[in-house]
């Protein structure tokens, strides 16, 4: 299959958490936002929100970095998948994603990423499909993405963003 | 019906601030088949906890919070959350309800709702996590504005996604307008519930938790929701809300002469054009669009205006914004209006009643009713956005004999300085009317006439016989037949049954967390729609029919509370202006709503609800159909019911 991934523009991004809520429903069975793969950061003194997951980057250090194998590329789908069973905990891919997109689910004690739903991601559809409309989550080949270089510049600008409003909470 | 009832957590959590007792309670499954949960619960624990006649800032009084039974999970725009108690401002029943992610991230900590009742010896805040409660003290918060309180919480907490809920400066000082703000810019604003938590030494509630809300059929409800995401999200009425915001309304009601503009005594300004959300995005002045939990609309805008390249930033503004604090006030400087909501969210103010108390300010000044002495050096003009801008924060902080005097209200302050001042006191039953046109829009007449809280359009939005969109042309049929003439936003034919169908999707939509806009407005999303996330999220099966009776139910009890607070027919009432002064321009020139056409509508609204018509009273036999036999027999006792029956 053409490899896709997810090009997420967060000056789009509404912060309703659509995408954070029926995440965790479809792979949980349950909503527990904590065990979504994608988390919305929010300033909302700034009106400003930022959402993180795995863009499916070509380097994928989290692979290298977990100790016990369990994270191993899809070939089909082009992008890492974490083996539950295998994942202990140790949160050493958290540590390892420069663009912050693997969580710590605390109830089951190990780490969480985005799977692309086999393709078909459920949080762009309700992001930007026919199901709503702020249109932060669009889902683009690979092929396109790279050749769209906004879209580069776009994911420089939204860890920059995101690393200021750390910083913003830090310094108020 | 056995099993586990899932979509609610199925705890309340108590809190008696007096003895600082706090403890879960679990929520009884009958209740929330009966009332839905979320407002109707609320209304019902309201009814049980307060006796009739009794001071709203008695201490014993409760102030209730309540998630939505969807609340936290995607179900769309289901990020409301309902606080409700005796209103400070009208001594009656109030809901005052707000969007954002308090609701769902209180279920995410453990609970559904909050029962607070007594008063704390010192500044309080509740802190809930993880399905704990404990009161923190909140002396270093008090007197700090919305956003401090929030930063400093987060701060002290360590936690950066803690969601609070609080009150700034006016709720402190009992400002009988002052809101609970759930998020820097989502308002629980009427009625004067910020002066209960005040009153009650609240500065806030904080809440965290990594829990979860289950639903009883995980599959088949991402289906539903699915489905109603995109029925809503593919209305016209829907993506004009998202690109234009609420305030989109302000040019076309402006066009129809029924943009209400110094404090009603016009219907039209000329600058409109420069006010609303088309020249918010034109002007460059809208930053963001905000979306509450899991909306398909994000409606909320979040704003910047520049003063002496000084920039300062807002959540909204709303329609009702550019009404109360804008063309209301005569101000046409958008940047104004931006301020104006930035700072009435940050004091912790409703901006509809604090906009409409300065109307009333200025226009006693200019009849001379409010003497020079008694404007502490204020101008009181129109158009005087320097001025507005200082007398937020006047009235938020109780300041001098003004800021005192308009701190209460447009019906305390009329009767304060007497004249005739009252009589454009633009308020009924002590509720400042929101900015609505309502000699021409006689729907909205009855609602507001009828609304338990008083006039505005927060229980009923009855905008359907104005929309041509296909959802609304359906239901507008279904509702009152293919008689073309019901159509027109003037006449009173029909208005009771239209009304009523807006009344009680309200209240199930309340109940359930989810937003007006979904079943009124974009009327795409029906009762069906309801009945199959219910259902599917709770385990407890119920159909469209059952989803409306619970929504009557819930206002059959509300009304049945005022009744016991003193209110009927003679207080269903609208403004004197309204009745009495005429629309000044337009195609409808001339047009008041006048109490015969008031009474007429009333009628047929009170017989369509089985309600006694003369008094306006529910009956033993309304009550009995909505299995509410207990309050018929508690009315009774009280002599309060009327009739052969009774």
């Amino acid at each position: 299959m053409t490899r896709q991934l997810i090009l997420i523009d967060y000056t789009r991004c509404t912060g309703c958490r659509a995408c954070v809520l029926n995440c965790a429903l479809a792979h949980v069975g349950t909503v527990r936002p904590a065990a979504s793969a994608i988390r919305i950061v929010s300033s909302e003194d700034e009106g400003r929100h930022i959402p993180l997951l795995c863009i499916a980057c070509d380097e994928r250090p989290c692979i290298g970095a977990c100790p016990e194998g369990a994270i191993g590329l899809d070939e089909r789908l082009g992008i890492p998948l974490i083996d539950g069973e295998a994942c202990v905990g140790c949160r050493a891919c958290l540590s390892a994603c420069p663009y912050h997109g693997i969580f710590f689910d605390p109830k089951e004690g190990r780490a969480v990423k985005c799977d692309l739903c086999d393709g078909d991601p459920l949080c762009v559809k309700v992001c930007a499909g026919e199901y709503g409309m702020p249109g932060a989550l669009t889902l683009q080949t690979v092929e396109d993405a790279e050749r769209d270089e906004d879209a580069q510049t776009s994911v420089e600008q939204r860890m920059k963003a995101y690393q200021d409003m750390l910083k913003g909470g830090e310094t108020e | 019906m056995t099993g586990q009832t899932h979509a609610i957590v199925g705890a309340l959590l108590w809190v008696d601030l007096s003895s600082g007792r706090v403890e879960s309670r679990p929520i009884e499954r009958d209740l929330l088949v009966r009332y839905l949960g979320g407002r109707g619960l609320a209304a019902r624990l309201l009814w049980d906890l307060v006796s009739s006649g009794s001071d709203p800032f008695d201490k014993q009084n409760p102030l209730i919070l309540l998630s939505g039974t969807l609340s936290g999970t995607p179900a769309p725009a289901s990020g409301r959350t309902t606080i409700t108690c005796l209103s400070p401002a009208t001594g009656l029943y109030l809901k005052a309800n707000a969007g954002g992610h308090f609701g769902a991230g209180l279920k995410f900590a453990g609970f559904d709702g909050i029962v607070i009742t007594g008063r704390a010896k010192t500044p309080a805040t509740l802190w809930i996590h993880d399905g704990r409660a404990e009161l923190r003290d909140a002396s270093r918060l008090w007197g700090k504005t919305v956003s401090e309180t929030r930063t400093q919480l987060r701060e002290e907490l360590e936690n950066p996604e803690l969601q609070v809920a609080c009150i700034g400066p006016a709720g402190e000082h009992r400002v009988l307008y002052a809101s609970i703000m759930l998020s820097p810019h989502n308002a629980a604003a009427r009625g004067g519930l910020g002066a209960l938590m005040g009153d009650k030494r609240l500065k806030a509630i904080a809440v965290a938790g990594d829990g979860e809300v289950t639903v009883a059929h995980p599959e088949a409800f991402l289906a539903s929701a699915l489905a109603a995401r995109r029925v809503v999200a593919e209305d016209p009425i829907s993506r004009s809300l998202f690109i234009f915001g609420t305030s989109g309304g302000v040019g076309p009601s402006n066009e129809k002469h029924r943009w209400p503009t110094r404090n009603f005594q016009r219907s039209r300004h000329e600058a409109a054009a420069e006010m609303g959300g088309e020249h918010l995005k034109r002007g460059g002045y809208l930053r963001g669009r905000i979306g509450c939990s899991s909306c398909t609309t994000s409606c909320h805008r979040y704003s910047v205006a520049e003063f002496d390249e000084t920039c300062f930033t807002a959540g909204g503004p709303e329609f009702e914004t550019f009404g109360s604090l804008g063309a209301g006030l005569d101000i046409s400087d958008i940047r104004y209006v931006i301020r104006g909501s930035g700072l009435c969210n940050d004091l912790g103010l409703d901006v509809i009643s604090a906009g409409y108390t300065i109307q009333w300010a200025v226009e006693s000044r200019e009849r001379g009713v409010l003497t020079p002495e008694a404007c502490d050096g204020f101008a009181l003009d129109w158009g005087n956005g320097e001025e507005m801008l200082a007398l937020l924060e006047l009235i938020a902080h109780r300041e001098g004999r003004l800021g005192n005097l308009l701190a209460d209200g447009t019906q305390r302050a009329a009767a304060a300085i007497g004249g005739e001042s009252w009589k454009w006191a633009v308020q009924a039953n002590g509720l400042e009317q929101s900015s609505v046109e309502t000699r021409i829009l006689k729907a909205y007449a009855l609602a507001f006439a009828v609304n338990p809280r008083g006039p505005d359009h927060l229980t009923a939005e009855p905008m359907l016989p104005d929309f041509t969109t296909p959802a609304a042309t359906e239901l507008m049929e279904t509702l009152c037949g293919p008689d073309v003439g019901c159509h027109r936003a003037e006449t009173i034919e029909k208005r009771d049954v239209i009304v009523r169908y807006h009344e009680d999707i309200y209240a199930a939509l309340d109940a359930l967390g989810l937003c007006a806009f979904t079943a009124t407005c974009a009327y795409t999303l029906r009762a069906r729609h309801l009945a199959e996330l219910f259902s599917q999220a709770t385990g407890i099966e119920t159909n469209e029919e059952e989803i409306m009776t619970a929504g009557a139910r819930i206002v059959e009890l509300e009304r049945a509370f005022n009744l016991r607070e003193g209110r009927d027919r003679q207080r269903d009432m609208i403004p004197w202006r309204i009745l009495n002064d005429p629309v000044a321009s337009g195609p409808n020139q001339g047009m008041t709503t006048s109490q015969e056409e008031l009474d007429r509508m009333l009628d047929s609204y009170y017989a369509g609800r089985d309600w006694d018509v003369a008094t306006g009273r529910p009956t033993r036999r309304s009550l009995t159909a909505l299995g509410l036999v207990d309050i018929a027999d508690a009315l009774h006792a009280q002599g309060l019911l009327v009739g052969s029956e009774a």
